[in-house]
């Protein structure tokens, strides 16, 4: 890995990082809202000059395995955007040890350049129970507190999340569908809010740094409480 | 302390047991040029092959299952991950171009890679905020030069404050009081809507106050070792000035530093310096050579630590003494400096060098201060004396 010539500046970089359920029963509608929300999430976040000189984003798609399909990027020099697809089970383990690593090595990559970087954000988005046993322990030592770069999860479920799971997974925030609008329209509004998230968050120049900005409150979804494993 | 902050940890760490660094891609897009727009596909595995076309439409995307030639780029798929999976791609168009007016000759000083973030504001600053409360300008300078000194403050709104239109929440005052000349700096909280006044009226409190003055005195008869004082009085006056303005007090919070110089009787002696800090707004020395910040936590291995401490909830200070020969450069400085001195070098370099010789004119140091680098948008306020003749 080679360490990119920057002139001697590093930058502050804030990353998010989605990780988006891309099991069966995501066909159709579902996937086909996210597909459609990311070339819009694209255009807002990249055309925002405060949020694009320090934010950065990396989108992970899980199923049996977990796959890094977009690698953490600056989304304003972004000109191909993967499209989400359909597989198999929910493997929520494999998606946490993707998460575990890929988090661990952008971070000693960016830092390795002079960067320092502000706590990871992650998004995570399901529409069912995990199929997989064992996820847990994938999941602990994601967040294990001795990792200094342990990131900040807000989860999403729809469809045949569990509200358990979702408030365990989540250590920031967490929402479920609350069924009033199909799971197309709750799509648009997480896709809403996550951009909102990143917009928000990049651009609350406190002088304490930045802080996570995140809803309280996404329409479609009820609120959980955040809930330690 | 009522400041919601979701980005530490107080059992932060640092890393403890890294395992087995293996080599990893790097980020596309830090660094490296935007990847051309080509639509890149990957073999199929799991299918039987299919010719399809790409559709060129960027919010139609193509069926899940494609097939064509393994274009290899250095594009935004990553495979590392996964078997050979097929991943199809859209085309995006890229957003519309933000090219800072820092890069076009407009005079600006930028520092690395260029920032989207333009240094000019895009609209007048209101004349009060929606409470009524007075906007500070966006650029604030206030200098002088006596016998045996020369000083210099400057503050300027951060970028991403002009971008939103945003007040400056940094504030600093100079005086003298009491046998000593006082410089104060003070940071306002960013998520207070009204800490630009509490930064305001911390500063012009810390050099005017009697409670200071006898804790200098007791500080230069005393041990020159850090000691932690509470600074009751200042934190006092903040939340009487809330209860008369009808704010809340925690809306005022923000960090300080102060310092009390005297200076010795005999010119070539220098002088001494007591300084007090509460949060992270911090000290610099230039001792003819770099500028080095006083007291700065150096965790490598930590991510961006965003919490302080904040007047007028923390009373906590650490005090201490510090002796300046002439030619000794001090400066006070908000995290919005600090943060890009120890980022960047050259910034660094340029900001130290305007004091080698004799403190510079406002404008040169408003050039360095205010200059364009990427990532960091904040206030930015330097107050800063040089001992000694000139």
């Amino acid at each position: 890995m080679a360490v990119a010539a920057t002139g001697g500046a590093g930058r502050q970089i804030l990353p998010f990082y989605l990780v988006c359920d891309e099991s069966g029963s995501m066909d159709g509608a579902p996937i086909q809202a996210i597909n459609n929300a990311l070339p819009e999430l694209h255009q807002e976040i990249g055309s925002n000059p405060v949020v694009a000189d320090k934010t950065m984003f990396c989108i992970i798609g899980f199923s049996d395995d977990a796959q890094v399909l977009l690698d953490l990027s600056d989304l304003s020099t972004v000109t191909g955007l993967p499209v989400l697809a359909t597989r198999g089970g929910t493997g929520y383990g494999a998606a946490f040890r993707s998460l575990r690593q890929t988090i661990e090595s952008d971070v000693k990559s960016l830092k390795a350049q002079g960067h320092k970087v502000y706590r990871p954000v992650v998004f995570f988005l399901t529409d069912g129970y995990p199929t997989d046993a064992g996820w847990e322990s994938e999941y602990k030592a994601l967040i294990d507190p001795s990792l200094s770069w342990r990131p900040n999860i807000l989860a999403f479920g729809i469809g045949e999340a569990d509200a358990a799971t979702i408030s365990s997974i989540a250590t920031f925030k967490a929402f479920l569908a609350d069924g009033s609008v199909g799971p197309a329209e709750a799509l648009k509004e997480f896709a809403t809010a996550l951009t909102r998230s990143i917009v928000k968050s990049g651009t609350s120049a406190t002088q304490e740094g930045m802080t996570l900005q995140a809803p309280d409150e996404v329409p479609g979804f009820t609120s959980l409480q955040v809930e330690p494993i | 302390m009522g400041i919601r902050d979701f980005w530490s940890n107080p059992a932060d760490s640092g890393e403890q047991g890294v395992p087995t660094v293996e080599p990893a891609p790097e980020p596309a897009g830090v660094d490296s040029p935007p990847s051309t727009n080509v639509t890149v596909v990957k073999e199929a595995t799991s299918t039987a092959p299919q010719e399809a076309a790409l559709a060129e439409d960027p919010l139609v995307a193509p069926p899940s299952d494609m097939a064509g030639p393994a274009a290899d780029s250095e594009g935004s798929v990553d495979s590392s991950e996964s078997a050979s999976d097929t991943r199809a791609v859209v085309n995006v168009e890229p957003p519309a171009a933000l090219t800072s007016t820092a890069s076009d000759g407009s005079g600006y000083r930028s520092y690395g890679d260029p920032a989207r973030l333009t240094p000019i504001p895009r609209a007048p600053q209101p004349s009060s905020t929606r409470d009524g409360q007075g906007v500070p300008p966006d650029t604030a300078i206030e200098w002088f030069d006596a016998a045996t000194m020369a000083v210099r403050g400057v503050s300027v709104r951060g970028h991403s404050h002009r971008y939103l239109g945003e007040p400056r929440q940094d504030a600093f005052a100079i005086g003298e009081f009491g046998g000593f000349l006082w410089l104060a700096v003070a940071d306002g909280v960013g998520s207070r809507p009204h800490s630009h006044v509490g930064a305001s009226i911390a500063t012009l409190t810390a050099i005017a106050s009697r409670e200071l003055v006898s804790q200098a005195e007791g500080a230069l008869s005393g041990s020159p070792e850090a000691t932690d004082v509470t600074m009751g009085m200042l934190a006092a006056e903040m939340e009487a000035a809330a209860r008369r303005e009808s704010l809340e007090p925690d809306d005022m919070s923000c960090t300080l530093v102060v310092a009390a110089v005297r200076m010795s009787q005999a010119e070539d002696e220098g002088a001494q310096a007591v300084l007090w800090q509460l949060g992270d707004s911090c000290f610099l020395v230039d001792k003819g050579g770099d500028l080095i910040i006083l007291n700065e936590s150096g965790d490598e291995d930590a991510l961006i630590n965003t919490s302080t401490a904040a007047l007028p909830r923390s009373l906590a200070a650490r005090r201490w003494v510090i002796q300046l020969q002439p030619g000794d450069t001090l400066a006070l400085a908000t995290d919005g400096v600090s943060n890009l001195v120890a980022a960047t070098p050259d910034y660094a370099r340029d900001l130290s060098a305007l004091w080698s010789d004799r403190a510079p004119s406002p404008s040169a140091l408003l050039s360095v201060l205010d200059a364009s680098v990427r990532s960091f948008d904040d206030d930015r306020t330097f107050v800063a004396i040089k001992v000694g003749r000139r």
